[in-house]
């Protein structure tokens, strides 16, 4: 029998036993004593070798069969959960991963299993218990597997869903894209034409192309829990390696996202996990002299508004000092006393997303010196979202990411400054007022005015946009876009000009390298107009 | 007319495997199933006459389910696919009115050689 028709199958479903496994062996260090994981724990790895053996993977099986031979042991107390065995295991599972894509690349890089096979099979556990949790004891073993409710890894048996490359679905939201921009061509060529008869068509169409664009969205999204597994075993990992004890919570994992979204907003998420436990979170001794637990907390929560959806990373750490932040700034060149003296702390935890800007007070390998967050901001906008930064010194620090749910096609406020007409997502724009020209005062020679107790900076988008001055007097009154206060100025543009629906089109080579614009739609009348990059034109 | 069957494996690959291995050997499979729960409502539509039943399934104990399978459909006879190899659960299965037990993991042959068994 040709075994190799079921290559595909036999990756696909081991690599959710692998991935199940890692989550549940940093489930278990967290929750020492829950007999279900370690039951479940067993089954992966079983199920696993028995797959592996059917397909005639012999390293997979060695090391399958003396993961769930120690487990086994865990199971019947002859062994205790140590942070070394967690350590072996997860490296186990690290190599079924690697052996696992050399056999869906259909290659062999010859890495010798052997020698961790042989530490599988000889792993004694430490003689101390003290730093060991142990399954609780006096219960009853069983030889078939429980599995907790609400905690399934295993595919449902089902025609009613299918893969599809992930290709499809791009083309997919493409041409629903271009469908929308021709319906409004349409309805300017029916409005031109003005055939009454054709408004009805016209409205059906409009109706079926919003019900064909909200399955398309669907069909893309996923929920936060494919890319969240990884975050458990990080976490873990780099709490280890600086030696400081942290218990990761993540709530909202089932909330979807965009398949693109998701799969930007990953490393954002890596970044910021790794500064909360390099630079957020204390060491054990000085937590316990700040009166805190000696075990920080870092808490990952995803949540949906509206069209949106949240992502906040809160720590229990020692939080940012907005002076010290200030002080940093000043040295660094980055800002002037003045500047400094007038910057509130939402202002100053937003240096920390300066290029080159760290306070951390030595170098370590996980987060470096402030390298990053900038990058973070910078994707964040580049999808159309914001980013808060909240903390209180000496309680901890709060990291939110609103996203939209979808990048492509989205609502925008079209913009004129000089000829150009430009479009600016609606998720970035706050509000719209007009403002007097006696409104407007000068701060350090930079033109800002007050919005209820803020003074705002305000640009002009024809400065932006390299375009000249409006000739001749200034008029009375200015229209003025509002986008995130505390992060980006407020821009003054000669007109507002319409509220649309645009189907976003990323720029390619040379015009992805424009400042100031993240992408590009065609309007109902056949022109281009680019999408505004709010933040990168402030 | 072919034998029919219905497989329960929590595995898709393993139910894939084995709907391989008895369509070859011209079997019918009328049904799959990933858990108990949907097992039951497959074996009250479908009557087959064999039944390919993994006992570890993520919300039964399989040699529950296999008690309630044999009362519910004492024609159709049951195969356990296990990796468990304790003779003691194997003897269990034996005693609940399965006709045959097949290790896992399993070879076109092994399923082959117990169907013929069973057939003969």
């Amino acid at each position: 029998m040709d075994m190799s028709r079921y290559r595909d199958l036999f990756v696909s479903e081991s690599r959710n036993h692998i991935s199940a496994f890692g989550e549940l062996i940093v489930r278990l260090e967290d929750a020492p004593g829950e007999n279900a994981v370690i039951d479940e724990l067993f089954r992966h790895a079983h199920s696993l070798k028995g797959m592996a053996a059917t397909m005639g993977f012999e390293q997979v099986v060695a090391i399958a069969h003396q993961m769930e031979e120690l487990l086994g042991k865990v199971r019947s107390n002859e062994c205790i959960m140590v942070p070394t065995l967690a350590d072996l295991l997860l490296e186990g599972s690290d190599t079924l991963a690697r052996l696992t894509s050399e056999i869906e690349a259909g290659e062999r890089s010859g890495e010798d299993t052997a020698e961790l096979v042989a530490r599988l099979a000889s792993f004694t556990p430490p003689a101390e218990r003290h730093s060991a949790y142990s399954r609780r004891s006096g219960t009853e073993i069983t030889s078939e597997a429980s599995v907790p409710a609400g905690h399934q890894f295993r595919q449902s048996d089902s025609f009613k869903s299918i893969r599809i490359k992930t290709e499809t679905l791009d083309h997919l939201v493409n041409i629903t894209g271009e469908l929308i921009t021709n319906r409004y061509r349409l309805a300017e060529a029916i409005r031109l034409a003005d055939t009454a008869e054709s408004q009805e068509s016209l409205h059906h169409l409009s109706t079926l192309l919003r019900n064909l664009r909200d399955e398309v969205f669907k069909a893309r999204m996923l929920p936060f829990a494919f890319i969240a597994e990884r975050f458990p075993r990080l976490v873990r990992d780099l709490a280890r390696k600086q030696g400081k004890e942290i218990h990761f919570q993540l709530f909202g994992k089932e909330i979807e996202l965009d398949r693109g979204i998701l799969e930007d907003i990953a490393e954002p998420i890596v970044h910021i996990l790794r500064n909360a436990i390099d630079h957020g979170m204390e060491a054990a001794d000085e937590r316990v002299m700040a009166g805190k637990t000696c075990g920080g907390t870092i808490t990952l929560t995803v949540r949906r508004d509206k069209d949106h959806v949240e992502i906040s990373i809160d720590d229990d750490g020692c939080g940012m000092d907005p002076e010290l932040l200030k002080r940093k700034g000043v040295e660094k060149g980055i800002l002037s006393l003045e500047q400094s003296a007038k910057m509130t702390p939402q202002e100053a935890y937003q240096l920390i997303c300066q290029p080159g800007f760290s306070t951390a007070a030595t170098v370590t390998d996980i987060s470096g010196r402030g390298v990053g967050m900038d990058a973070v901001r910078e994707t964040v906008q580049m999808l159309s979202g914001s980013l808060t930064i909240l903390s209180q010194s000496g309680l901890g620090s709060r990291f939110v990411m609103r996203l939209p749910i979808t990048v492509s096609i989205i609502p925008a406020l079209i913009v004129q400054a000089g000829p150009i007409e430009i479009a600016f997502p609606l998720n970035v724009v706050s509000r719209t007022i007009e403002l007097e020209a006696s409104e407007i005062m000068y701060e350090s020679g930079q033109p800002a005015f007050i919005l209820g107790d803020i003074s705002l900076p305000l640009r002009s988008l024809r400065q932006a946009l390299n375009l000249p001055p409006v000739p001749g007097p200034d008029s009375a009154l200015l229209s003025v876009i509002v986008c995130d206060v505390g992060t980006t100025p407020a821009f003054s543009v000669d007109r507002i000009v319409s509220q649309h629906e645009i189907f976003v089109r990323p720029l390619r080579s040379p015009l992805s390298y424009l400042k100031g614009v993240s992408g590009a739609t065609i309007t109902g009348d056949g022109r281009v107009l680019f999408v505004a990059d709010a933040g990168a034109l402030a | 007319m072919s034998r029919t069957a219905l497989i329960i494996d929590d595995s898709l690959f393993m139910r894939k495997i084995l709907r391989g291995i008895l369509e070859e050997k011209g079997y019918t499979v009328i049904a799959e199933a990933g858990s108990g729960i949907e097992a039951m409502k497959k074996l009250y539509s479908n009557h087959p006459d064999f039944i390919f039943l993994d006992i570890i399934l993520p919300d039964s104990n399989g040699l529950d389910l296999l008690t309630e399978m044999t009362a519910v459909c004492p024609d159709s006879r049951v195969i356990v696919c296990s990796s468990i190899g304790q003779p003691l659960i194997m003897q269990k299965t034996l005693d609940l009115g399965a006709v045959a037990f097949i290790q896992k993991p399993f070879t076109p042959e092994t399923i082959a050689e117990a169907l013929q068994k069973l057939e003969n």
